[in-house]
């Protein structure tokens, strides 16, 4: 019984998720390839599971090596976990819009700015709006026309962002402006981060509903979780027929990109921001938390990587400056090793010696140039790119290649010929 | 305290002054301190004036010669090994691809290349001059993520990437991206990069695509460590790989030819004086070890 739940158990797990993958047995070839996915996965699993095991053991021994096992499972477990969890995703999102697409950042907090009593008065507006943008994400970098319509060069920038150069802006902003700047800098965050979370999956929604639309060539009203919007079904028609007639083919909505040209529709941006306005929580005024809405919207992002914030944190600030650190000692290392081990005197360590410094030299460029210069034009041969890895080492490869093959192929000969028995004497 | 760095600070003079410096502190010590001074000296943009390299020549060309408004996939193979040897090479190709505004779908066929990609896309994105294109996710480019499989990937996606990936790495379905209009297959595309610091499977991993596309007059260029150049240039020289940048020699000559420019340069530069170094010391080290026989 015991035999047969070992064999069933396993069994009926694959069919499980040979089902849920192939959508009931629909195009099975396709899926059939996926599991490659699936068997690396659990093979993963299973190699994590044994050294987790293992390194346990190795913990409740409680000696000296205890605490490296502790490090190795303490790393699995935080990883995993944050993995699992996918904790900032949002963040990641905001991160990579503001990359994408400095302009909203900069336009939220401009109307932010314009719906505060005091800093509406402001006279350099833009300019505190790039600097509330660059406080608020490291990734925000402003464009020429940003810059332009503010009335600053990329050195101005600098001077307002570098807190070094405080003395050249007090002129146009002081402290007083800062601190209540500080206040209206919360606000622009709490909302273009909001906004982001809220609209990335209506507009995915929309962009979808615009697609079908052109492609099916009837505009029906767009219809966002039951929420019918009246009129928009005609605004959409409207303007695709101001641009390109309605097909029934595929190749007009790739030939026409009906979202961004839906998207920047006063009309269609008044409909949605005024549904969503207030949904946000910021503490601005409904026409301003519209305008930032409608701002996002007309950015035309509908997608954005929704990566894994703490598995991406551990690798750019961990994994990768560990690595690289490895890969960067091993140049000490090399140093060790020229000074103590490449030793011509040895046969072995003066082969090692000769080809190591052939390879370095080609890596030189002043040896490159020097060969150039001096060297008359029929000896550049064995100097010139690829000579040595053509004429020397592909021949030495191919030597060693064709010595093993046949070495194999007569070993096993051999063998098969050996298991023979021989005449009346079986031993063999 | 004052009287210890005094005391120190004599002792260190009397030694320069009376040439014994070199006598007192061990070799290790000083071929150390030569090794970070080389490599301190590429953060101050030290570089080479080189010829340009043949191969990334040729791979600029087959890079001028995309078509503009089409589509390219870009293979990252690298992890943080390779980064500080691939990252600008790739960064300077998204620009000037951007700018030819060709649409790239990312894929790797190491774990590790999903975030070399994001890295790579992040830095050429914050360059300033490069903002003014304006750079979208699903618009201009997409990342496929990890193709697990190596080569029957590669074979899957030749035919209809469909068949292998419906969705991009982050669950967007691929036919509701924009930059996804009209690519079905690999023949669909003008051309596969592939920017590596590993073999898949024993060979370079844009072999496979190569292959099992081999109908199609698509280019496929690649860009490998200097560790790998041996791995691929049979590749090259057979034509597998239509053409190949070698190292980072070629990396940095690839970046001057593209766009002007080469941040790679500098630390190119600080890799030769380590290279001169280790020649040095092999040299030093057998004359050495010579003249103690001798005696």
């Amino acid at each position: 019984m015991e035999r047969i739940i070992k064999i069933a158990v396993p069994i009926a797990i694959i069919l499980i998720i040979f089902l849920i993958y192939s959508s009931c047995c629909g195009n099975l070839s396709s899926n059939f390839f996926r599991w490659g996915e699936i068997v690396v996965v659990i093979s993963l699993f299973a190699g994590v599971s044994q050294l987790i095991l293992r390194e346990s053991v190795k913990i409740k021994k409680l000696n000296s090596r205890s605490f490296y096992s502790a490090v190795t499972v303490l790393a699995f477990v935080c990883t995993f976990l944050a993995g699992v969890i996918n904790y900032r995703s949002d963040k990641f999102a905001f991160s990579n819009i503001v990359r994408e697409q400095p302009q909203y950042l900069v336009e939220a907090a401009h109307i932010v700015i314009e719906d505060d009593k005091y800093l509406r008065k402001f006279p350099a507006k833009r300019k505190l709006s790039l600097l509330m943008a660059s406080r608020i994400s490291s990734y925000f970098v402003p464009t020429d026309d940003m810059l332009k319509s503010s009335g600053m060069s990329q050195d101005d920038y600098r001077d307002l962002i570098n807190p070094r150069f405080l003395k050249v802006t007090e002129n146009t902003i002081t402290e007083a402006d800062r601190d209540y700047a500080q206040i209206a800098q919360k606000k622009v965050k709490i909302t273009s981060q909001g906004t982001v979370k809220l609209m990335l999956p209506v507009v995915k929604l929309i962009r979808e509903w615009a697609y079908v639309s052109a492609a099916s060539g009837q505009t029906t009203d767009l219809n966002i979780n039951g929420k019918f919007f009246e009129g928009s079904g005609a605004l959409l028609k409207e303007e695709i027929e101001k641009v390109a007639p309605i097909g029934n083919s595929q190749e007009t909505a790739g030939m026409v990109d009906v979202y961004s040209i839906i998207c920047k529709n006063e009309k269609f941006l008044d409909m949605i921001s005024e549904n969503y306005a207030q949904n946000i929580g910021s503490g601005l005024s409904e026409n301003a938390e519209k305008l930032i809405i409608a701002s996002f919207v007309k950015t035309g992002v509908t997608f954005s990587p929704r990566m894994k914030g703490v598995v991406r944190w551990i690798y750019r600030y961990i994994y990768d400056p560990l690595f690289s650190t490895f890969m960067a000692i091993l140049a000490f290392f090399m140093i060790i090793a020229a000074y103590r081990h490449f030793d011509l005197r040895k046969y072995s360590t003066s082969v090692i010696t000769v080809s190591s410094v052939l390879v370095m030299l080609g890596f030189l460029p002043q040896v490159q140039l020097f060969f150039i210069d001096y060297l008359p034009l029929q000896w550049h041969g064995p100097v010139s790119t690829g000579w040595m890895m053509n004429y020397f080492a592909m021949p030495v490869f191919k030597a060693f290649a064709i010595g093993t093959g046949t070495g194999v192929i007569f070993m096993y000969v051999s063998r098969y010929w050996r298991s023979f028995p021989r005449g009346d004497n079986n031993d063999r | 305290m004052s009287a210890d760095i005094g005391d120190l600070f004599r002792e260190v003079t009397t030694m320069i002054a009376s040439g014994r410096m070199f006598n007192e502190i061990p070799t290790p010590y000083i071929v150390t301190a030569i090794l970070i001074l080389i490599l301190f000296l590429g953060f101050f943009g030290q570089s080479y004036d080189l010829p340009p390299e043949p191969g990334s020549a040729k791979a600029a060309q087959d890079i001028r010669n995309i078509p503009d408004g089409s589509k390219v996939m870009i293979l990252v193979n690298y992890g943080p090994e390779g980064r500080y040897e691939l990252e600008t090479g790739l960064a300077s190709l998204i620009t000037v691809l951007a700018k030819k505004e060709v649409g790239i779908v990312f894929a790797s066929l190491i774990p590790q290349g999903i975030e070399s990609t994001s890295l790579a896309v992040e830095k050429s994105i914050s360059k300033i001059n490069f903002r003014k294109q304006g750079y979208f996710y699903g618009k201009n480019y997409v990342q496929l993520g990890y193709l697990a499989g190596g080569s029957i990937s590669a074979a899957m996606m030749t035919g209809d990437i469909e068949n292998y990936r419906r969705e991009d790495i982050f669950g967007n379905k691929l036919r509701d991206l924009p930059v996804m209009n009209g690519v079905f297959s690999l023949k669909d595309l003008s051309a596969v990069i592939e920017f590596s610091s590993v073999k898949i499977e024993g060979v370079p991993g844009i072999v496979f695509f190569t292959v099992f596309n081999r109908k199609s007059e698509t280019p496929s260029i690649a860009v490998c460590t200097s560790d790998m150049v041996s791995d691929y240039v049979a590749f090259a020289d057979s034509g597998s790989i239509t053409s190949l940048v070698q190292g980072m020699k070629g990396i940095v000559s690839f970046e001057k030819i593209l766009s002007g420019d080469s941040e790679s340069a500098s630390r190119f530069f600080s890799s030769v004086g380590v290279l001169w170094l280790v020649f040095l010391l092999i040299l030093a080290g057998n004359i050495g070890k010579l003249l103690r026989k001798k005696k």
